[in-house]
């Protein structure tokens, strides 16, 4: 249940950035996950939905976008990107193999309803 | 409109766990975090090497358990300091916490602090505390299949101790299997075995007691 802690993470950085280009309503929030973070995205999406409660974020729509590990073979050599963890290479099924990435967890954007002015 | 903004939703965890590793760093204190599921032996492991490698360096302990004081009790039978961290039913630690646990330690007079972290093979692993190095802990009644299940906690761990290796005769815990699962997620940290009926592997308590030296 640490989608708590990171939907609370989620929305102080949305709104900091929302507060440094002087937007007053943030409609959706891009976040980038990488599948080994094993982030559940319906309870980030309740997390966030209650974290943003009477803030500049509420009823913002939350996009998650799911970041693919790579996986490689050392007995076929070929690589392989997974949407899942994976234990076994897809092209020879072997269970050689080494899993790189899918690390990532970022905010990437904010989507504003106004156009947005100068920084301060 | 879109606005770029590119930041890590951690930033502000790393950013306190960096000040905490730095201040750790200024005294030569090693920061340990020791993760595994709930009674993987963590605990027990912690009553047994307390006393072990009490001639060779000072020790403390963060106890990092959900809502009782029962493992900080079973610890400070060995005699070290042993703060309580209540994470009043949070699923892991964060520095936060771990900062308001470092105040009440005599930091003058460690060498090594253990953070026993929230039974959990998921969420502490999401969170950096300002440790130097992570102990992720399987027990043989788990299943050798449990690096791949929890492939962030035993992918980033410094070391790896499999505990309750008495009771591997017990079960179908296959050891050749569980280290190749280890070797898919991570390459490179040790592997320990251990089990409360044993001593423990020299190796690892030299792993455990080397002395950091003090930034000056
Ligand atoms: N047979 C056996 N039991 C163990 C071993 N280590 C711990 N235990 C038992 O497993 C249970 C959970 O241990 P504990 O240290 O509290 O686990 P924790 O939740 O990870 O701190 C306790 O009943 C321990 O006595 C071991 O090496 N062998
Ligand atoms: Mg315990
Ligand atoms: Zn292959």
């Amino acid at each position: 249940m640490h989608e708590f802690s990171v939907a609370r993470s989620i929305c102080n950085i949305a709104i900091e950035e929302a507060r440094r280009h002087c937007v007053e309503r943030v409609t959706g929030i891009c976040v980038e996950v990488g599948v080994m973070r094993q982030v559940v995205p319906e309870l980030l999406r309740t997390a966030f939905d209650i974290a943003a409660k009477e803030t500049i974020l509420q009823g913002a729509k939350l996009e998650i976008h799911d970041v693919p590990v790579t996986i490689k073979c050392h007995d076929c050599g070929q690589f392989a990107a997974s949407a899942t963890l994976q234990v076994q290479c897809v092209h020879c099924g072997s269970t050689n193999i080494e899993i790189n990435g899918g690390n990532e967890l970022m905010v990437s954007s904010i989507r504003v309803a106004e156009e947005v002015g100068h920084e301060h | 409109m879109n606005i770029e903004v590119l930041r890590d939703v951690q930033e502000s965890i790393m950013a306190d766990a960096n000040e905490i590793r730095a201040s750790l760093d200024q005294r030569g204190i090693r920061m340990f975090n020791l993760m595994g599921g709930d009674g993987c032996g963590k605990t027990r492991m912690l009553e047994r090497l307390l006393p072990t490698i009490a001639e060779r360096v000072r020790c403390a302990v963060l106890e990092g358990d959900i809502t009782t004081t029962l493992d900080a009790e079973r610890i400070s039978k060995a005699n070290v300091p042993v703060i309580q961290l209540q994470t009043d039913g949070c699923c892991h630690l964060e520095p936060s916490l771990i900062r308001k646990g470092l105040d009440k330690l005599p930091l003058d007079e460690l060498d090594v602090i253990i953070v026993e972290n929230v039974g959990n093979l998921v969420c502490p692993a999401e969170f950096d505390i300002g440790e130097h190095h992570r102990i992720g802990m399987l027990s043989v009644t788990e299943g050798h299949d449990k690096p791949l299940k929890y492939p962030l906690l035993f992918g980033q761990a410094d070391a790896i101790v499999i505990s309750k290796m008495d009771l591997l005769e017990y079960t179908n815990f296959d050891l050749d299997q569980c280290t190749r699962n280890i070797r898919t997620v991570n390459k490179k940290a040790p592997i320990f075995e251990d089990s409360a009926e044993w001593h423990f592997d020299p190796s690892f308590l030299d792993w455990v007691s080397v002395k950091r030296a003090t930034c000056a």
